[in-house]
This record gives C-alpha cells, structure tokens and sequence, in this order.
C-alpha cells in the first residue's frame, strides 16, 4: 500500500487516525504496530513473518549483546547478527542477481546453466534490515541502552512511514518518542502540510514526467536531445518523487507526533558530489557514513585507506539500492568522485569556484549518475551516453517525438523552477516547521497547496484510468 | 532550559531534525487549516468511498496470502468505482486538451478535429520479430484452409495516419513505420497469398469531402468500406471460384452526427471537443429470392474473419461485410470479432462448427496494419 493510493487515503488513513486519537497513550504502540503490520499485509500477507522474524531477531540480539561482556564472544554474537541479517538481504534481494551474474559467466564458457526459480524480493527489506542492522550496532558499540520494550520496538521496526521506503532511522532517535511524545494541533497541521506537500509533489509533479521518462530510456538509439532530454526528465521525478514520499513520511510520523529527521536538502544546489551527498537521502548516507564508513575504519587508518573506505562504502551503497550492475557502476561512480574531490582538497585546497560553474558542474555529474541508476541494464545507459555525446545524431528522434507534449515539457520547467527557488523561498520567508521569517508569503503558499492537493487527487484517480476500448486487439 | 533539554535539543539538531514543529509564532491559521483541510478532504473521500457498493464487496477466488485479492480489490472494487473518477478523468482530460491541445494517453490530435491512435505511431525493437511471426503465421493459415480446398486472401487495412498524413499536423509518425505496409504486403504476396493493396486505393479514392477513416474513430468510413470491398473483389474473383450468386441493393439511413471512439481520450463536454463524425449508415437488401439449395439453406463460399473493421456490432456503420458481399455477388459469412485482434478470430475460426458446415471456397482475413507488431497474450 503506497501514500499516494485510494485505499491509503480514504480507508486506511481515516480509520487508523480515528483509532489512534481515540486511544490512550499506552495502547498507540500497539496500534502503530497493528496497523503498519495491516499496510505490509496488504502487499503479500506471506512475507509479514521475514519483518516479523527480524524485528524479533533484531529485539533478542539487543537483550543478548547487553548482558554480554566485552571481548570476543560479544563480538562474534554481533557478527551472527550481521550475518543473519545480511544473509536474508542477500538471499531476498541479492540471489537472483548473482545466479544470473553466474549464469552468464558459465555460459560465456560454454557451461550449462544453473537452474533456478527466481525469488520473490519483499517489499521494505533494505530498509527494515538496516533498521535492525543499526540498532543491534548502537547496542554493541554501548552507544544506546537496548531496549526492554518489545512492541514499541516493533513498532519501531514497523512504523508505517517509514517501512516501504525510509528515511533510514535508527531506533535511538525515536525511542524516547514511543516513551513520550506531544500531540498537537499544530504538529498535526504542520504533518498535514508536508503529507500534501510530498503528495502534490509526487502526483503533479514526478508522476506527469514519468512517462516521457520511460519513452526516452526506451529509445534504441537515442539522440543528444533525446537523450538530454530523458536524462533531465529522470533527475526531475527521481528527486520530486523520493522527495516526495520523504516529505509524506515526514508529515505522517509529524500526525502521529513524531519527528523525522529531514531526508532531502535541496541536493541539486549542491556544489560538489560531497555536499551533494549531504543533501540527498540524507538518511541513508548518514546510516552508511555511521555504520559502514566507521566500520571499515573511516579516516582512521591511513590516507590510502580514507579513499578506499570512501569509496567502497558508495559502491555498497549503490548495490543497496538494487541488485543490478547499474547499481553497482553509479556507486562506482560516485564514489571514484568522492574520492577525487577529496584528494583535490588535500592536494590543491580549497579553490572555491563560483556557483555558477559548480552547481551545473555537479547537476552534470548527478545526471550522468542518473542516466546508469535509471538503465535496466548496463549496456541501456551506454546507448543512452551515446546519445548524450551525439553520435546518433542531434534532433529529436521522431520515435519519440510524437510522445513528447507540451504538458510534459511545461511540468518540467515548473518543477526545475520550484527545485531552485525553493532555497530561496526558504532562506527568505523561512518554513512552517522551523523559523517562520515572513508569515504572509508562508500563509499563502500553504492555503495555495490545498487545492493543489485535491486536483493531485483528482491526477491520481484520472491516470489511472483507461478507456476500454474495443478496438485494441 | 535544563541541561539534558539543550543536550537532546542539540541531539536533535545533530540528526538534521526540526525541532520547532510546535511553534507558536506562526499564524494562527496555520495551526488549524491545513490540519482541518486534510482531515476534511480524507473524510469526505472515506464517507464517499464507503458509500460505493463495489468497495464493500470483497473480490471471491483470490487469494488473500499472496495478495492476489487486495490487488484484485484496489483496482476493480475501489480505484475503478470512487465516486469521484469520472469527474476527475474530465477535469484532468478537459485541462490537457483545453490548456495544451492534447489527448489522454491513447490518442494523438491532429489538425482540424482529427484523431488518431497512438498505435500507429508506437515502435519497439521488438517489432521486426513480431511482424515475421505474423508472416509465418499467415502463411500457416493459408496451408490450413489449403487441405480443404480453400484460398486466403489478405485485406490489409493501411493506418489511418498513412492515408490521411495531410491531417496530423506537427505530429509525425515514426518513419521507421514507413515501409511496414508496402513490405508486409510485399512479402504475402511473394508468399502467393493475394493482398490488394489497399493503401493506394485509399490514397487514390479519399477526398476531403469524402475521406475513407472517420475523423473522430479508429475505423473506417463507410465509404471506405465500399472502396476495400472494390479492391479486393478482383482478387477474389481472379481465383476462377464458383461463388454462389446474390444481389444486393444499397440505400442509406439518414445522415447522423457520430462520436468516435478516439474521443473518449478527451474527456470534455459536447461542443468544446473535436465536432463528432458526419455518418450515413449504409442498408444492404437482398434483392434476389435467394437460398438456392435444395431445402432453402445455401452455402456461402466467402468467410470474412477480422477484427472490428468486419465484425457485426452495435459500433459498426461501416457494414464492410455487406460491401464485400454486394461486390462479390454472393453471401459472406462474418466470422470476425471485436477486441480481440486479428489472429484469435483465425484461431478460432479454423476450429469452428461454422468452418464444418459451411467449408468456404476463400477466407478473406481482414488485418488492419496497427496490429502487426503488436504481440497480444492470446496470440500465444
């Protein structure tokens, strides 16, 4: 069940908010966990045991690596727990991928395939692993106490904002939340705000773009513009549709009385692929920072080894995100990059460029990043380099050009425009959830987004819809 | 503030999280209106929502473990029925069409009212491949209807965007769909399997006043019916059959305004959308006493197997069947169906107790060109 569904909307939401407020404080965790266990089972009732099986798993390593002492068993109890939990990662996601990977080695070499019935991927693991993965790490390294609460813990795990698609959390942040939270009309509104921002920004914005998205990736030889165009297209619905279920998450949690870490900072700002990675996904490259990048030894161990720790640490990161090359070439990407610049600081200092050549030098970067993080196969995001270099050609190939619409194109400058005058808009009237600087201007975006929000109901139930037609076959 | 609140306060500010969620300077309105505004909104959509009989309904046979039935329900029960769809679908439809001249997904606007489906103008790299499947496929056919004595004619029916080029405007259909017709067509006849071109008999016979699609639909005019039936009788009858006689009048119905079913792809109300088709109906009469066997029951040595362009339903004013007939000069038997392509109907066909009872002389299969490369699941 996804934020921007009718079942969402208009029957889940309504009833758990009714049940939620109705409840004493003491019973709200058991309801968080019920309903966030209701929305996964909506999916596939089947795979509710593997989010289950962790959180319990994940719960009795906390108990566990508590009691024991520092030493070696303490630390082989925390490494059965990072290889329960990598190996379900692994099997789930990663098992497909490898046999295929194997498959196509042997059959370069003239061997026999091996048979395999492809699995099935459970919706939310990468994200409730590291869930746990963070949790069972903050208790072994004593920097959280464990928690004694199983159900706020599994509430935790589970909590519906953030259980299909993040922000990445880590228990320490919200268990003083599930102890003790206020609920307010305020932080109420102030959810409502940021749930119908991300939905606005996710139906009218990312979802009227997808489709030439998909029609420019899907063209056999891709031209310059073809290709520039899909690639502007694509880092335009990725940020305003991730962002935008950030945000839902965020106003979600803010209803229930949460708060969310911030998971988006207007990234394509950024004026280096560094600070660019400090402003997207903010939660992710925060957990992979604390849990990956520290364990490998961080900046701890020699120069050579910063590099390489940087580096690897963006390459696990882009495997994280799916299990395909494409995946593994943008962390690749990224991270030689983020190497790079790090070398450049050490080597040449800090050379500040102006803006106006490093904010289009890095949003070329990110888009050429884009391009392989959007293929469905390596050789897909070559042909569409190729095209962004010309060799096919200039104009608008005519294979696409029937799909490209005024509509389209339009969206897409509404929503370059709003990613960046929205640092500016913040840094002069400020925001609803933090310093207000100029009320009036703030009053009158907000009471602008309420019919936004409601045509952006309207654009769900509408693109949805397809006239049968008889004629079709 | 006490210690350990500015420690969790710098905490929170550490983990990028706003920590001024409650805050008490900004306007008032603002504390409720948009907390009141959602709450409105989803309530309203929740009580409309369960208001609507299908949402109450739980689809029966799916299976509720692996999901099956919640899909089942979100899409049939509850996104199909919301009260709330129709009225969106014509906002969103009449916005795209009013503010940028465009069509939902499915429909391409041309110039001067005219539409066409976005088929004729789709590619994949799967096309070539599918395309010779057809081919072979044809060629399958026409062995078939061989071991009965029977002959295959082809009536390919040319993309409106081919014909009426004129009338798409700055839209272009992909030239890569250019030789399609002249070469499929090029090919069943290598094949020996005759196929009267009937692209050029359209490009020769369309007038503005007289065109042979009809603006606002998929299909033909009757008057381009009348022209492919004038087509591909000579070949038809260049195969020396013993066709049983019949005679045909025509007259016509009077002259009716038609919506075409290209404009439910814009969905505004009537006046401000492209003006409906202009159609008089066609009226086939059997002239002559007819059922000439021995107990009154003829055979009909013509078989027509198609699509919508032939098949007898409600939509159909264009009565190709009976053109064909009336050219021909004998009954057809109409085995074409609607919505279901070109190759089911063949499928279906060859194993029918009406190929049994009535073994035909020649099977005229109507394939209109959009449908080559298209690869429908009942096709395997």
């Amino acid at each position: 069940m996804v934020f921007s569904s009718n079942v969402f909307l208009f029957l889940f939401l309504p009833l758990f908010l009714i049940v939620y407020y109705l409840l004493p404080f003491k019973w709200r965790s058991g309801w968080i966990l019920a309903g966030s266990y209701a929305l996964y089972a909506w999916w596939r009732v089947d795979f509710l045991w593997l989010l289950i099986a962790i959180t319990g798993a994940a719960y009795v390593y906390g108990l566990v690596l508590e009691k024991q002492p520092d030493g070696r068993g303490r630390m082989w109890t925390m490494i059965s727990a990072m290889v329960l939990n990598l190996g379900a990662l692994a099997y789930f996601k990663y098992a497909n991928f490898g046999i295929e990977s194997f498959n196509a080695i042997t059959q370069t070499l003239g061997m026999q395939p091996f048979a395999w019935t492809p699995i099935l991927l459970p919706i939310g693991l990468s994200f409730f692993i590291f869930h746990a993965i963070s949790y069972i790490i903050d208790v072994y390294r004593r920097e959280e106490p464990p928690t004694h609460n199983p159900l706020d813990f599994a509430a935790f795990i589970a909590l519906f904002p953030h259980l299909i698609a993040g922000p990445v959390l880590k228990y320490n942040l919200l268990a003083d939340q599930f102890r003790s939270r206020t609920h307010s009309l305020e932080k109420f509104s102030y959810g409502a705000t940021r749930f119908m921002t991300g939905f606005a920004k996710k139906v009218l914005l990312a979802d009227t773009i997808a489709p030439l998205v998909t029609a420019t990736f899907h063209q056999p030889n891709p031209t310059f513009t073809d290709a520039w165009l899909g690639a502007a297209a694509y880092t335009l619905q990725l940020y305003f549709d991730f962002s935008g279920y950030s945000d839902m998450a965020i106003g979600l949690a803010a209803m229930m009385g949460f708060k969310f870490p911030e998971n988006f900072n207007h990234p394509y700002i950024s004026r280096s692929i560094t600070e660019f990675w400090r402003r997207w996904h903010m939660s992710l490259s925060g957990w992979l920072q604390q849990y990956l990048y520290i364990s490998l030894g961080g900046s701890r161990k020699g120069k050579a080894r910063t590099y390489f720790n940087k580096w690897i640490t963006m390459v696990l990161g882009g495997l994280w995100h799916g299990a395909n090359w494409t995946f593994v070439l943008w962390g690749l990407w990224h991270g030689t990059i983020l190497a790079i610049e790090l070398w450049m600081k050490e080597k040449l200092g800090r050379k500040p460029l102006t803006a106006w050549l490093t904010i289009p030098g890095t949003m070329l970067l990110v888009m050429i990043g884009w391009v392989m993080f959007r293929a469905d196969h390596v050789q897909d995001a070559f042909r569409m380099y190729k095209g962004m270099l010309g060799l096919n050609g200039f104009g608008l190939s005519d294979t696409l050009a029937w799909q490209v619409k005024p509509s389209v194109l339009i969206t897409m400058v509404i929503a370059t425009a709003i990613v960046y005058l929205a640092p500016w808009w913040g840094a002069r009237m400020g925001d609803v959830g933090g310093k207000l600087l100029r009320p009036g201007p703030v009053v009158l975006a907000t009471v602008a987004l309420l019919p936004l929000f409601v045509l952006a109901i309207m654009k769900l139930s509408a693109q949805s819809y397809t006239p049968f037609l008889y004629f079709q076959f | 503030m006490t210690k350990d609140r500015e420690e969790h306060q710098h905490h929170l500010k550490a983990e990028g999280l706003k920590d001024n969620i409650d805050n008490h300077d900004t306007p008032k309105v603002l504390h409720w209106l948009p907390a009141a505004f959602l709450l409105g909104v989803i309530g309203v959509g929740a009580v409309a929502t369960l208001l609507t009989p299908s949402v109450r309904q739980w689809p029966s046979g799916k299976a509720i473990l692996t999901g099956e039935a919640m899909l089942d329900y979100e899409k049939n029960n509850l996104d199909a029925k919301v009260p709330w769809r129709d009225p969106s679908v014509n906002l969103w439809g009449g916005l795209n069409y009013k503010l940028f001249g465009e069509a939902r997904d499915g429909a391409v606007v041309g110039k001067n009212g005219w539409l066409f489906t976005t088929e004729e103008f789709q590619t994949s790299k799967g096309d070539a491949a599918e395309i010779q499947s057809k081919l072979a496929y044809i060629q399958q056919v026409r062995d078939e209807l061989k071991k009965d004595g029977a002959a295959l004619v082809v009536a390919l029916i040319p993309s409106k965007a081919r014909i009426h080029a004129g009338e798409l405007g700055h839209v272009r259909v992909p030239a890569v769909n250019a030789p399609v017709y002249p070469s499929f067509r090029q090919q069943l006849e290598q094949a020996g399997i005759p196929t009267p071109d009937l692209a050029a008999a359209f490009q020769q016979a369309s007038k503005p006043e007289a065109p042979v699609f009809l603006r606002t639909d998929t299909h033909w005019t009757p008057f381009g019916a009348v022209v492919a039936a004038q087509t591909l009788a000579p070949a038809v009858k260049g195969l020396n059959l013993d066709l049983p006689p019949a005679e045909f009048s025509a007259g016509a119905k009077p002259v009716v305004k038609r919506k075409g079913d290209l404009l439910r792809y814009i969905p505004v109300p009537d006046g401000q959308g492209p003006a409906p088709d202009t159609v008089q109906e066609p009226e086939y009469t059997r002239t002559d006493e007819g059922g000439g066997g021995l107990l009154g029951d003829e055979t009909l040595a013509v078989t027509l197997v198609g699509t919508s362009y032939s098949a007898e339903t409600k939509d159909n004013v264009w009565h190709f069947s009976e053109a064909l007939g009336r050219e021909l000069g004998t009954e057809v038997l109409n085995a074409a169906q609607e919505g279901k392509g070109p190759t089911l109907p063949m499928r279906e066909y060859l194993k029918s107790q009406d190929r049994k009872d009535n073994p035909p002389q020649v099977v005229v299969w109507e394939i209109p060109e959009r449908f080559l490369r298209v690869a429908y699941p009942l096709d395997k």
